[in-house]
C-alpha cells in the first residue's frame, strides 16, 4: 500500500507513505529526483531499518520512520552541520508534539534525548556534493507510540510524556516542516549562529560523559561544539582533542 | 659498492634538509651521479619521502658507478602519485563495507567504474559515499576498514 502524503510536506516536496518496505532509507537512495527540492518517503514498518554501521533499527508499527532524499545546496563550510541542523529539527517537531522544551536535548552529533534518554535516531547517507549541492537522504526515527527495550543508550517515546500519543501522520507533517525549517536555518545562518542554537540545546557539554572513538571506551568532558561540526573535549589526562566520529555515553 | 655509503649519507642529509625547508624536492647532480629527494605528493602525514633510506633504495643509486649516462634517480618506492590516488576529502572514519556483515565495496584488482562507490568515509554521523574518481583497475588499497583518515590521505589507487 502506497499513500500520497505530499500535502504533508513543504511545498516543492513530495512524500509517499508505504504500509512496510525493507528501509526508507534504501528506497529514498533509489529515488530519482529530477526537479524535485525533495522527497520523503515514509514506511509504517521497516523489515530491514539500519542504523549506524548497519546496526539494526527496531521498526515496530506506530513509531515514524522517514527518509528524505534532498539536492540540498549547502556550502562545504557548512556539510558538517548538516546532522546537527537534522537534530535541531527533530528537536523542535518533538516539542510541537507536546514535549516540554526544558526536557528536549541534542546529543552530538545528531542524537535527540528527552529527560537523558533516546528519542530519535537519525541516519544520514550523504551520495555526492558536487557544485555545492549535496545529494543526501537523510533516515530520521522517531519513537512515538513505544521505544526498544534494548537499545545501547536508555529510550523513551514521546506517548510516554503527552496525553495523546500522536499518529505516524501527525508526526510526520509536524517532522516534515521542522526539518525544511531547520535545514534552511543551516544553508542562511552564519556558522556562529548555527553553533550557538545547537549548543543552547546541547546535551552533556561541561558534564563527564564516557566517549567512544574507534572501539575505545574513554572518560571525558565535552567542552563544545566546533565550527566545523566536530566535538571539542577534554580527556581526563587534560588532553583536548576534537570527535568527528565516535558515541557518548553518560 | 663502497660509494653506496657515502650516497647514503648524502642522502639522508638531503633528506633532512628536505624535511627542515619548506622545498617539495632538492636534486643534486655531479659528474657521475644525480640524486633527487622529494616529498610524496600525497602526503599521509606531510613526511618527507625519506624511504631514501630503505634497504631496497640503495640498490636503485648504485647504478652511479655505471657510467653517468644512466643518472640514478631516487624517488621513494613508487609513492602515490597523480591522479590515480582518489584521496579522502574529510576527516573521519573510514569503511571499507556498507555494514559490518557485507562485502567490501571494492577489492585490489577490483574493476571499478567512475561514480562507482568504493568506501565509506563517517564524520559526524554522516556517511559520506566516496566514489571512484576515475575508471580503471584497483592496484592499491591505502586504509583499512574502520581506520581514521585525515584530510587528503590517499584511500585507492586506480590505474
Amino acid at each position: 500500500m502506497i499513500d500520497d502524503w505530499s500535502s504533508l510536506a513543504p511545498s516543492g516536496t513530495r512524500a509517499r507513505y508505504y504500509a512496510t518496505l525493507a528501509s526508507s532509507n534504501d528506497t529514498a537512495r533509489g529515488l530519482n529526483l529530477g526537479g524535485e527540492a525533495g522527497h520523503w518517503v515514509i514506511a509504517g514498518t521497516q523489515s530491514q531499518g539500519r542504523g549506524r554501521q548497519g546496526r539494526a533499527w527496531t521498526s515496530t508499527p506506530g513509531n515514524l520512520y522517514a527518509s528524505l532524499r534532498t539536492a540540498l545546496p549547502l556550502e562545504q563550510a557548512k556539510t558538517g552541520l548538516l546532522p546537527l541542523g537534522v537534530g535541531l529539527g527533530v528537536r523542535d517537531c518533538v516539542v510541537k508534539l507536546g514535549l516540554s522544551p526544558e526536557g528536549v536535548r541534542c546529543k552530538w552529533p545528531n542524537d535527540v534525548l528527552f529527560g537523558g534518554k533516546k528519542l530519535a535516531g537519525i541516519l544520514i547517507e550523504a551520495l555526492e556534493y558536487r557544485s555545492g549541492v549535496l545529494d543526501v537522504v537523510i533516515g530520521i526515527g522517531v519513537n512515538l507510540a513505544h521505544h526498544p527495550g534494548d537499545a545501547q543508550f536508555p529510550a523513551t517515546h514521546v506517548g510516554a510524556h503527552v496525553p495523546a500519543t500522536p499518529s505516524v501522520r501527525d508526526g510526520f507533517a509536524c517532522l516534515a516542516g521542522a526539518v525544511n525549517d531547520k535545514l534552511s536555518f543551516i544553508q542562511q545562518a552564519p556558522v556562529d549562529e548555527v553553533v550557538g542554537t545547537w549548543s543552547a540545546h546541547a546535551w552533556g557539554i561541561g558534564q563527564r560523559v564516557t566517549i567512544r572513538v574507534d572501539g575505545d571506551m574513554r572518560p571525558a568532558t565535552p567542552l563544545g561544539l566546533m565550527p566545523d561540526g566536530s566535538l571539542k573535549v577534554r580527556l581526563d589526562d587534560g588532553q583536548e582533542t576534537v570527535l568527528y566520529a565516535g558515541d557518548i555515553f553518560a | 659498492m663502497s660509494k653506496l655509503i657515502e650516497y647514503k649519507d648524502l642522502i639522508r642529509e638531503l633528506a633532512e634538509m628536505l624535511d627542515k625547508s619548506s622545498l617539495s624536492e632538492i636534486e643534486v647532480e655531479e659528474e657521475e651521479f644525480r640524486i633527487r629527494v622529494a616529498r610524496e605528493v600525497a602526503p599521509v602525514a606531510a613526511a618527507p619521502a625519506v624511504h631514501v633510506a630503505a634497504p631496497a633504495a640503495p640498490a636503485a643509486v648504485a647504478p652511479a658507478a655505471a657510467p653517468a649516462a644512466a643518472p640514478a634517480e631516487v624517488a621513494a618506492e613508487p609513492a602515490p602519485a597523480g591522479d590515480s590516488v582518489l584521496k579522502s576529502p574529510m576527516v573521519g572514519t573510514a569503511y571499507l563495507s556498507p555494514s559490518p556483515d557485507a562485502d567490501a565495496f571494492v577489492a585490489v584488482g577490483s574493476s571499478v567504474k567512475e561514480g562507482d562507490p568504493v568506501l565509506i568515509i563517517e564524520a559526524m554521523k554522516v556517511m559520506n559515499q566516496i566514489v571512484a574518481h576515475k575508471s580503471g583497475k584497483v592496484s592499491q588499497i591505502f586504509v583499512g576498514d574502520a581506520q581514521p583518515v585525515e584530510f587528503d590521505a590517499p584511500l585507492l589507487q586506480i590505474d
